[in-house]
């Protein structure tokens, strides 16, 4: 009885969970194996064989991987800055700075043209300064992968700012005052320390990146990504197989990329 | 070669935050313009953007506060019960269960939306799967939130004190445990409510005419009308999300937060 009176409190959201997020996601992995009623493993193969649709799987996945790298760089650059510095309005600007943490990809798009489309400020201003005008390239790969930095950028910083900033900075001052430059401590004391956190964070970047399909359809909606890709399947082509493969391959790399680097942070803890 | 590099940073800090500010900036003056161009209001300043803006779209904001409300509402429920009996209970499998009910994090949320539309398309047209949907995706957060309270203080103690003095489960999780982890479901709540305020994503595949949110309108508004209508627009959602995410900074929630959603 008493058992009974406890488990009462979980039963909803087990149900929840086993008729709206494991049995649907069963759906879509036998989906994603079946073409006309048949069991087949096409739809993946298509993934591989069709020009477009390896174009699509190559361009996330460069797409997803130089958006990390860079914004890893740049959010880490201005992590460092915030720790170390203090400044009148300091926790304004910072909460300004994380704000896009909230916007969903379609607003992310509309940023990026504010500034780079056809009407955008900067193609105004280059129109304004050299008659001529210049630097639309909101709806190209360039957009695109400004708009990716946008949203990963907040991300990033949120999680840098607080591990550098409880880093224990006397090994820092310890290092320059036996000759280091700054850049020598932070690469040689600072980096070694806090790369788990740089690297929990290249993963959720990559990943979401993998996944993100809002911010790119804004800004051009037949752009060759896995998620774009996938979205016209279904609603255009009405390939709800090849659509799910897709989904399947999209999850898997997001699922895979969190189980891995968490793997490897914790080997590394052990040893 | 020092001061090289110290410039160097200046100028990555600068069009950082150039990159991130100055659209929002833009946005919002935009949006009180009569007309968006290089002379911002040289043809004066309006509200008229807005009155289009609720004409059009008013619904969409009304349908998607009910559903971030109802979502809030569920999740308060299920993720607090679910919380507390994680806590208490003590098995090899809490391990496992637990990492199931966060997988909704790590899956990303296009493939949830095709593999729920495939699976109940009766349940599109009411609005009942965005709903189950939303509910899915934002989970995890409420339950992770109450249940890392529960396990940094010592509950335990007071709640089996309680119990040894004849209080049931029930009058227990009212009385001893829920007054002790307010601030943690008022911090799951503000992150649910933020998270289903504005996914875009599965709403994008699970939406009909009648079940428009506004993250939707605004796809709708940038790619068909005008540029000052799309600022007004953007400018009541972040109106909305500013506030909140002020909140979220005060709560320290703003990292845990920011694991979550896709774009």
């Amino acid at each position: 009885m008493k058992r009974m009176g406890v488990a009462v409190f979980v039963l909803p959201i087990f149900l929840l969970f086993a008729f709206f997020f494991l049995y649907p996601l069963i759906v879509l992995v036998v989906a994603s194996f079946q073409r006309g009623g048949e069991l087949t493993a096409g739809n993946y193969a298509q993934i591989i064989t069709n020009p477009q649709y390896l174009h699509s799987l190559w361009n996330s996945l460069w797409l997803s991987l130089s958006v990390t790298l860079v914004a890893l760089v740049l959010s880490a650059v201005l992590a460092f800055f915030l720790a170390r510095h203090s400044f009148p309005g300091k926790t304004l600007y910072f909460t300004l700075l994380t704000f896009p943490i909230s916007f969903p990809g379609v607003v992310v798009g509309f940023m990026i043209i504010i500034l780079f489309g056809s009407t955008g400020i900067l193609p105004m201003l280059s129109e304004l300064l050299t008659g001529e005008k210049k630097l639309v390239f909101a709806y190209t790969i360039a957009g695109i992968f400004l708009a990716y930095l946008y949203f990963e950028i907040p991300r990033i910083v949120m999680t840098l700012y607080g591990a550098i900033k409880d880093f224990d900075q006397t090994l820092e001052e310890a290092a320059r005052t036996i000759g280091a430059t700054p850049w020598q401590a932070i690469r040689y004391v600072v980096l070694p320390t806090l790369y788990p956190i740089f690297l929990s964070a290249g993963a959720l970047a990559f990943s979401t990146s993998m996944s993100a399909f809002g911010t790119a359809f804004t800004l051009a909606n037949d752009f060759d990504i896995l998620p774009i890709l996938m979205y016209n399947e279904f609603t255009l082509n009405f390939n709800i197989e090849v659509a799910s493969a897709i989904a399947v391959v999209i999850g898997l790399v997001c699922v895979g990329i969190n189980l891995g680097y968490r793997v490897l942070v914790e080997k590394e803890g052990r040893s | 070669m020092q001061t090289a590099g110290k410039a160097l940073v200046y100028v990555l800090v600068f069009l950082i935050s150039a990159l991130i500010l100055s659209p929002l900036l833009f946005t919002v003056a935009g949006s009180f313009a009569v007309y968006w161009g290089a002379d911002m209001y040289s043809a004066g300043v309006t509200l008229s953007w807005y009155a289009k803006v609720f004409e059009k779209f008013g619904h969409t904001i009304g349908f998607t506060l009910v559903l971030a409300f109802g979502t809030v509402l569920v999740n308060t429920v299920l993720g607090t019960m679910a919380g507390y009996w994680f806590y208490r209970w003590k098995s090899r499998w809490v391990f496992v269960l637990e990492e199931l009910l966060s997988l909704p994090i790590a899956v990303p949320g296009i493939a949830i939306a095709l593999a729920l539309i495939q699976t109940y398309p009766a349940m599109r047209a009411s609005g009942a799967l965005m709903l189950v949907g939303h509910v899915i995706i934002t989970f995890p957060l409420m339950f992770r939130t109450v249940l890392g309270t529960l396990r940094t203080k010592d509950f335990r103690t007071l709640d089996e004190c309680a119990a040894t003095l004849g209080a049931g489960p029930m009058y227990r999780f009212f009385h001893v445990i829920f007054p002790s982890i307010r601030g943690a479901i008022l911090s799951g709540a503000v992150m649910v409510f933020m998270l289903s305020l504005g996914e875009f994503n599965m709403n994008f595949f699970l939406y009909t005419p009648l079940t428009v949110t506004l993250p939707i309108g605004l796809y709708e508004a940038y790619s068909t009308l005008r540029i000052e209508l799309g600022s007004a627009y953007t400018t009541l959602f972040l109106a909305m999300a500013i506030p909140l995410m002020y909140l979220l900074h005060r709560l320290n929630q703003s990292s845990a937060f920011s694991r979550n959603g896709g774009v």
